[in-house]
């Protein structure tokens, strides 16, 4: 397995998530939504092997989707000419994804965030914050071009990471 | 994903079932914004049988929702799942667009 992105940079697994390169598997898909799906699904028929609870099953997708999305649309500018390359590691104990767009990166921490009052009609830009509402852990690369999520398996029952809820 | 959609007096009520794919997000937005008319100025979103939404479902919802209001109008959402519900809520939608427990409560606002 090439630990490369398609640009070339070296990904960086984040040191704390528990896996290292050698755990991930990888995939190269082209820059369009409906070829992204395929990445998800190969990751959600992870988590249905190891059993996991619905809601981390939904927490998972949702964060998958937003990172995608965002990568497709921000980060690749919708160039179709343009490739996603996504990592991932399924455990009993967690899920391990990461995604890397060929864009110039952003600065996470410049979004506005969505659910301040002056920002609560916008109709874009509430991809992070779902991401990291529902995810145990969520990073990007220094570029701005790579994230990665981390979810840790959760009992049924206990709302997963909801500590971690913007608060109201 | 399956959207239906069906007219009681000056609302539109679209009803979304199923799974929202990644790429079906986008063009909800269109859908939806060409239910709100001068005619029909109230959208009803009943998502009661919708299992997924992302960020780009709740575009559509927010993009209707300014639709609505140009024309006088608005945009309720009627007994979404539990989990989708809550990420209404995380996401302070509920603030603007109303959430109603069943069709007959959303549609008793839309009489004016």
């Amino acid at each position: 397995m090439t630990s490369a992105r398609t640009d070339g940079a070296a990904m960086q697994v984040p040191s704390d998530f528990g896996v290292s390169e050698a755990d991930l598997s990888e995939m190269v898909v082209p820059n369009d939504l409906r070829a992204a799906k395929h990445p998800e699904e190969c990751i959600m028929r992870e988590l249905a092997r190891y059993k996991y609870g619905r809601e981390c099953c939904f927490a998972v997708r949702l964060a998958i989707e937003e990172a995608l999305t965002n990568a497709i649309k921000h980060g690749n500018n919708n160039d179709s000419a343009k490739s996603l390359c996504i990592w991932f590691h399924v455990s009993e104990k967690r899920v391990v994804v990461g995604v890397a767009d060929e864009g110039s990166g952003f600065t996470p921490k410049a979004v506005p965030d969505p659910t301040a009052d002056e920002n609560l009609e916008r109709p874009n830009g509430r991809g992070i914050m779902l991401m990291q509402a529902y995810m145990t852990k969520v990073c990007y690369n220094q570029t701005g071009n790579e994230v990665w999520l981390l979810k840790r398996n959760t009992p049924p029952g206990r709302t997963p990471d909801s500590s971690k809820r913007p608060k109201r | 994903m399956k959207l239906s959609v069906e007219q009681a007096g000056r609302a539109q009520i679209a009803k979304l079932a199923g799974d929202m794919d990644l790429h079906e997000g986008g063009q909800l937005s269109d859908q939806l914004r060409a239910f709100v008319t001068p005619a029909t100025p109230h959208l009803i979103v009943d998502l009661s049988d919708l299992e997924f939404i992302g960020s780009t479902g709740i575009t559509a919802l927010v993009t209707a929702h300014h639709a609505a209001r140009e024309y006088g109008g608005s945009v309720q959402i009627v007994a979404p799942a539990s989990h989708i519900e809550e990420l209404l809520r995380l996401a302070r939608i509920d603030e603007f667009i109303p959430i109603r427990k069943n069709r007959a409560d959303a549609l008793a606002t839309t009489t004016d």
